[in-house]
């Protein structure tokens, strides 16, 4: 019939490969009141039978993307890696990071849902499981034992975030979290701006602000020892 | 002789130079008002524009600009009174703008056969300007579908409502089905085409995609083709009279659903507030964008000028952010 038919799952509820639970389920909510009969948008556009089978397909991507295993499988299936879901695990093991490998398919990597109020020691548990092996090829590992430009850019991709999404949410400029992110320090404000803009992204990140900005402004100091 | 502003000065030989349609699926869009207005957003930024009344039956953009009626119109040129579009060319109070008046009273012109059309796209092209806006009849005539096929860029006005929305899909499949009938020049294929155009019809075609896919069946080559043409064009949505959030997100949707249901593409170029400026400038025989140019309706246009000059789309977050 149409690419309702033939897209893939994500492509269908138009949501990112690495979305999260509650943005898959909104996503599908979204379209299934698209095909509903009484949204405006879409008034006269299906001909006939063709929404039945728009939303059988609609229901279908649900069942897959809302349940882990499924999903896994799918994107194993139609890209060859599975992509990090990130709080997939909030859903159904709420907080076990003791336990990560039982979860070997990269859905324990609980992710930017904590933006506001980051976890008694959230860069920990962000960190637990992070041994390489747990995550499929193509998923960003990201390495949290220590704290700079490289591995804050890694944490953000592996969330799915791009530079300008950040800078939308806290407003700091874009060519400034990409300096934080080159370790371009020379370019980067005074220590006093620095500092709330490390901790802003951190927040924005969904890890530790305090050990964000330590770490980050010890390398900033000792690079320009280095260079004196 | 032009001024030589520095704008002009910089962009050089290779300014733009484009003919834009401007189609609705039903009256009653304000499509005369969003032409209108997006040719006076053009003439502020110093480009040369030509509009064209091409409602051919029912014109009346010279009220839209507060003119009174022109006596020379298209339907002097269609007839072959006048030698040159030129000739029909008339200025008007805003320097910069050019107008042709539409062929009024004159029936028999609304539907001019395909070699007239075709002579008139030319003359229109050898006109002098930056842009030309072509102000299309509502509905799916076919001499409007042509025009709206012929353009550089095709827009398409809708306002929030059932029957406009309705008629726009209408409008949309009618427009690539005419074009798809146009490219199957065979016979057999002409009729797969034809046959598609009910609703009801057997094969269950009911998409631009669906109707590629049974050309492609019959005539590889000439669904390789289609493929590449339908995917190089694109239809700019303009969403006129919005009064809500929702109405202003509306445009997103439609994107969505036509470009996953029909298989084309579409942008969201634009919106256009609601407001009773409108109203009264054209009571007033005034234009909002000279007697109110800081309304939201007027930089509404602005930004939807400017959207459509440099191929961008209204941001899903921009409008969120405002909410």
């Amino acid at each position: 019939m149409s690419y309702y038919t033939s897209v893939n799952f994500y492509d269908l509820l138009e949501v990112d490969p690495r979305a999260g639970q509650a943005d898959v389920h909104a996503a599908y909510l979204r379209q299934l009141d698209l095909v509903s009969g009484n949204s405006l948008a879409t008034y006269g556009l299906f001909v006939g039978e063709d929404v039945i089978s728009i939303r059988q397909r609609l229901e279908e991507a649900l069942h897959v993307l809302s349940d882990p295993e499924r999903r896994r499988a799918y994107d194993l299936r139609m890209f060859n890696h599975s992509f990090v879901s990130p709080d997939a695990r909030a859903d159904t093991h709420a907080a076990r990071p003791a336990a990560p490998a039982a979860h070997a398919d990269g859905r324990e990597a609980r992710a930017g849902a904590v933006t506001e109020v980051p976890a008694p020691e959230p860069a920990e548990a962000d960190a637990a499981p992070k041994a390489p092996a747990q995550h499929p090829p193509h998923a960003p590992h990201v390495d949290l034992h220590h704290i700079d430009g490289p591995s804050l850019r890694a944490v953000r991709e592996r969330r799915g975030l791009t530079l300008e999404a950040i800078s939308a949410r806290t407003k700091i400029a874009q060519y400034y979290l990409q300096y934080i992110e080159e370790e371009r320090f020379a370019r980067l404000p005074p220590v006093l701006y620095l500092r709330a803009y490390l901790k802003q992204y951190a927040q924005a990140l969904g890890i530790d602000p305090e050990r964000t900005v330590n770490e980050y402004l010890k390398r900033r100091e000792a690079a320009q020892s280095h260079q004196v | 002789m032009k001024p030589l502003h520095l704008s002009e000065a910089q962009t050089g030989d290779d300014r733009q130079r484009e003919i834009w349609a401007i189609g609705s699926g039903k009256g009653g869009t304000g499509k005369s008002f969003v032409t209108t207005s997006v040719a006076l957003s053009l003439v502020k930024l110093g480009k040369k524009v030509i509009l064209v009344d091409a409602d051919l039956g029912c014109a009346n953009l010279h009220t839209c600009l507060g003119m009174h009626p022109v006596s020379q119109s298209l339907s002097d040129f269609m007839s072959g009174r006048v030698a040159s579009l030129a000739d029909v060319l008339v200025p008007t109070p805003y320097p910069g703008l050019k107008l042709i008046s539409g062929a009024h009273d004159m029936l028999d012109i609304a539907n001019p056969t395909h070699s007239r059309k075709s002579a008139l796209m030319k003359a229109l092209d050898e006109l002098e300007f930056d842009y030309l806006l072509l102000d299309l009849g509502a509905g799916t005539a076919f001499n409007t579908l042509d025009f709206f096929l012929a353009a550089h860029k095709a827009i398409l006005v809708v306002v929030p409502e059932p029957t406009a929305i309705e008629n726009a899909y209408r409008f949309i499949k009618s427009v690539y089905f005419r074009y798809m009938r146009a490219v199957s020049k065979e016979l057999k294929l002409r009729q797969l085409v034809e046959e598609a155009m009910d609703p009801k019809n057997q094969r269950g075609v009911h998409s631009v995609h669906d109707l590629i896919e049974v050309l492609a069946a019959a005539d590889p080559a000439v669904g390789r083709r289609l493929r590449e043409d339908i995917n190089a064009m694109r239809v700019r949505l303009v969403v006129n009279q919005v009064r809500t959030v929702d109405d202003l997100t509306l445009g997103f949707a439609m994107r969505s659903s036509v470009e996953k249901y029909f298989g084309i593409r579409m942008d969201y170029s634009g919106y256009v507030e609601y407001d009773d400026v409108v109203w009264k400038a054209a009571r007033a025989h005034q234009t909002v964008m000279h007697e109110y140019p800081y309304s939201s309706p007027a930089r509404c246009v602005d930004r939807l000028t400017r959207n459509l000059m440099t191929n961008q789309q209204i941001e899903l977050e921009s409008v969120v952010t405002n909410r």
